[in-house]
């Protein structure tokens, strides 16, 4: 019979402990900056996790909430002059109401035709963004959009928004993560699992689901936001339905359910085209085969294979068994 | 002592086939209430009437007065009805104590704040919740296979899972459909027991069953249904002979002095 062990929480600290000094050792602050790309990515993903990995929900237009919370903040930043921490809100806030929106057609769809659903919203969401242009500056791009300032201080340089994001996803992981362990994460699981089952033992299954889409659009639309203050410019070209898939790629390298799965795979996956940039145009297709390898081999993911590698070097002296991780 | 759960005039027809025709019962408190009846005789459709699962074309259903018709599944679970599944739904990819754990959902009462912060009351509740679930874990005869995955467990010990879970409601009623179905006589004996010390703390059961030695050996009455209507009510003595129920199980002519 096969049980579940917790997590390790000395290895994972000692991890963090490795990404908090960083950023002193990067080459440059073209890495830095490539990195807080990461660290963005990887917040949208957390979102992705308590969404798919946890609830099941399916979302393939998950750029539209990193879309919402960037212009949101932009517009309120530049057009209406408010403090761009304000305006960050204020992004957050929009995209997490659009996220309850559409979890209400996630009460009738799953599967294919939730994805085909949300793959709309995405295009949408991408349109607008294209044609407001009295909003949105249209396919031009938006402009001269202030950096942050937290405490009276400016978020300016890389290795500030470094810091600023890696606590924020520190302290997201610390929220997915308890969000997993407690009755609504088990709420969701048992949703994953049989919908039907899931309601005759008392749970409300539509407010679970607004609440998983909720959280998948908080996370996404913070990091849009934040994107938008840190890079200063807002092109409808960077969210597009590859961003999407991108997230979604993500989310299911990182094994779905792990929050910190998906951190890493956020991250690497943002990485990984940087350090991949003397391939030149062949770039994307090595890319392409990387996330498929790991899919589709007999790795069930990034963590399982990690966890496995562990257990067998301390088991059999060095030797991991290939083939599918036993489930 | 009166009827905890009352079911009156339950009509259910899906297209021109009727399920259920007139159905009433009652389940007293504290009693084992068997429904048996040949198969297609509309014992789960009940079951998934009274759970909220099906709406009703008439008729009510009432748990301790309250009108249960119209509430969703999810509403009639909070309101003291539990039950398993013939065809065993668990959350199989789940361990045995989050399964358990998710039958205890909606009497959690920490807010997501007080989730999100790990606060001193969140965990205190967790903590409680998550001693409850061993006991009851224990209780049903799963003592030590709390982390394991619910599909790794031998069939008898998925549906004892089931029964774990349901009860992790906090029910009034517990309704079990087929509980001794694929198990062995020994696990039969096992679930006997089960069910009566349940019975003993006071719930009411209303199990559908087709072994006829757990029926006769827990059921305080019988209620057989065919072809959608309730064609006898008593106990087993009672009902095993009825020669309206011997002919419904074995076809006319049948008796208990022919053959």
């Amino acid at each position: 019979m096969i049980a579940v062990r917790p997590e390790r929480p000395k290895a994972i600290a000692i991890l963090f402990a490795l990404l908090a000094i960083a950023p002193f050792f990067l080459p440059n602050r073209y890495y830095v900056y490539i990195f807080n790309r990461g660290f963005a990515n990887a917040l949208a993903v957390i979102g992705l996790v308590i969404l798919f990995g946890m609830g099941g929900q399916i979302s393939l237009g998950h750029i539209a909430f990193f879309t919402l919370g960037a212009y949101t903040s932009a517009i309120f930043a530049v057009r209406l002059g408010w403090p761009p921490a304000a305006a960050v809100l204020a992004g957050v806030a929009f995209a997490s109401i659009w996220g309850a929106f559409l979890s209400v057609p996630a009460f009738k769809l799953s599967g294919p035709f939730l994805s085909i659903c949300t793959v709309a919203f995405g295009e949408v969401v991408r349109l607008l963004t294209i044609n407001l242009v009295s909003l949105t500056n249209g396919p031009y791009g938006f402009y001269g959009i202030p950096s942050l300032r937290l405490f009276g201080r400016r978020i300016g340089s890389e290795k500030a928004w470094y810091y600023l994001l890696w606590t924020l996803l520190v302290i997201a992981i610390l929220a997915a993560a308890r969000l997993k362990r407690s009755y609504i994460g088990r709420a969701l699981a048992a949703i994953r699992e049989d919908e039907t089952a899931a309601e005759v033992m008392g749970i409300n299954v539509r407010a679970m689901k607004t609440l998983a889409f909720v959280c998948a659009a908080f996370c996404a639309g913070l990091a849009g936001a934040l994107y938008a203050h840190m890079s200063g410019f807002l092109s409808p070209e960077s969210f597009t339905g590859e961003q999407s898939f991108s997230l979604f790629s993500m989310t299911v390298v990182g094994g779905q359910e792990s929050v910190l799965g998906g951190v890493a795979a956020g991250v690497a996956l943002t990485l990984l085209p940087e350090l991949m940039r003397f391939l030149q145009e062949y770039y994307i297709m090595i890319f392409s085969l990387i996330v498929l390898l790991i899919v589709l081999l007999p790795f069930e993911s990034i963590m399982e294979r990690a966890k496995m590698w562990a257990a067998g070097l301390a088991r059999e002296g060095g030797k991991v068994p290939w083939g599918r991780c036993s489930k | 002592m009166g009827a905890v759960l009352e079911v009156r005039g339950l009509s259910k027809s899906f297209g021109g086939i009727v399920a259920l025709r007139d159905v009433s019962l009652e389940a007293e408190e504290g009693e084992v209430l068997a429904i048996i009846g040949p198969n297609g005789s509309g014992k789960t459709t009940l079951l998934n009437v009274i759970t909220g699962v099906y709406r009703p074309d008439g008729g009510g259903v009432r748990l301790g007065g309250e009108q249960l018709v119209g509430l969703s599944p999810a509403q009639i679970c909070i309101k003291g009805v539990a039950r398993t599944f013939q065809n065993i739904r668990l959350f199989k990819r789940l361990t045995v104590l989050d399964n358990v754990m998710i039958g205890q959902h909606h009497r959690f009462n920490a807010g997501t704040a007080r989730i999100l912060l790990a606060s001193r009351r969140s965990r205190r509740e967790e903590a409680n919740f998550a001693r409850e679930a061993r006991e009851l874990i224990a209780k049903v005869g799963l003592a030590g296979l709390e982390h394991a995955v619910a599909q790794s467990l031998p069939y008898a010990k998925q549906r004892l899972l089931e029964i774990a879970r349901a009860l992790a409601a906090a029910p009034k009623v517990l309704l079990l459909d087929e509980p001794a179905a694929g198990m062995n006589s020994e696990e039969i004996v096992q679930l006997e027991v089960l069910v009566r010390t349940l019975r003993e703390e006071g719930l009411t059961v209303i199990m559908i069953e087709h072994v006829m030695d757990l029926v006769r050996g827990v059921a305080d009455r019988v209620v057989v249904l065919n072809y959608g209507a309730k064609i006898a009510e008593g106990s087993f003595a009672e009902i095993e002979a009825n020669p309206e129920v011997i002919e419904a199980y074995l076809g006319k002519g049948a008796g208990p002095c022919s053959a």
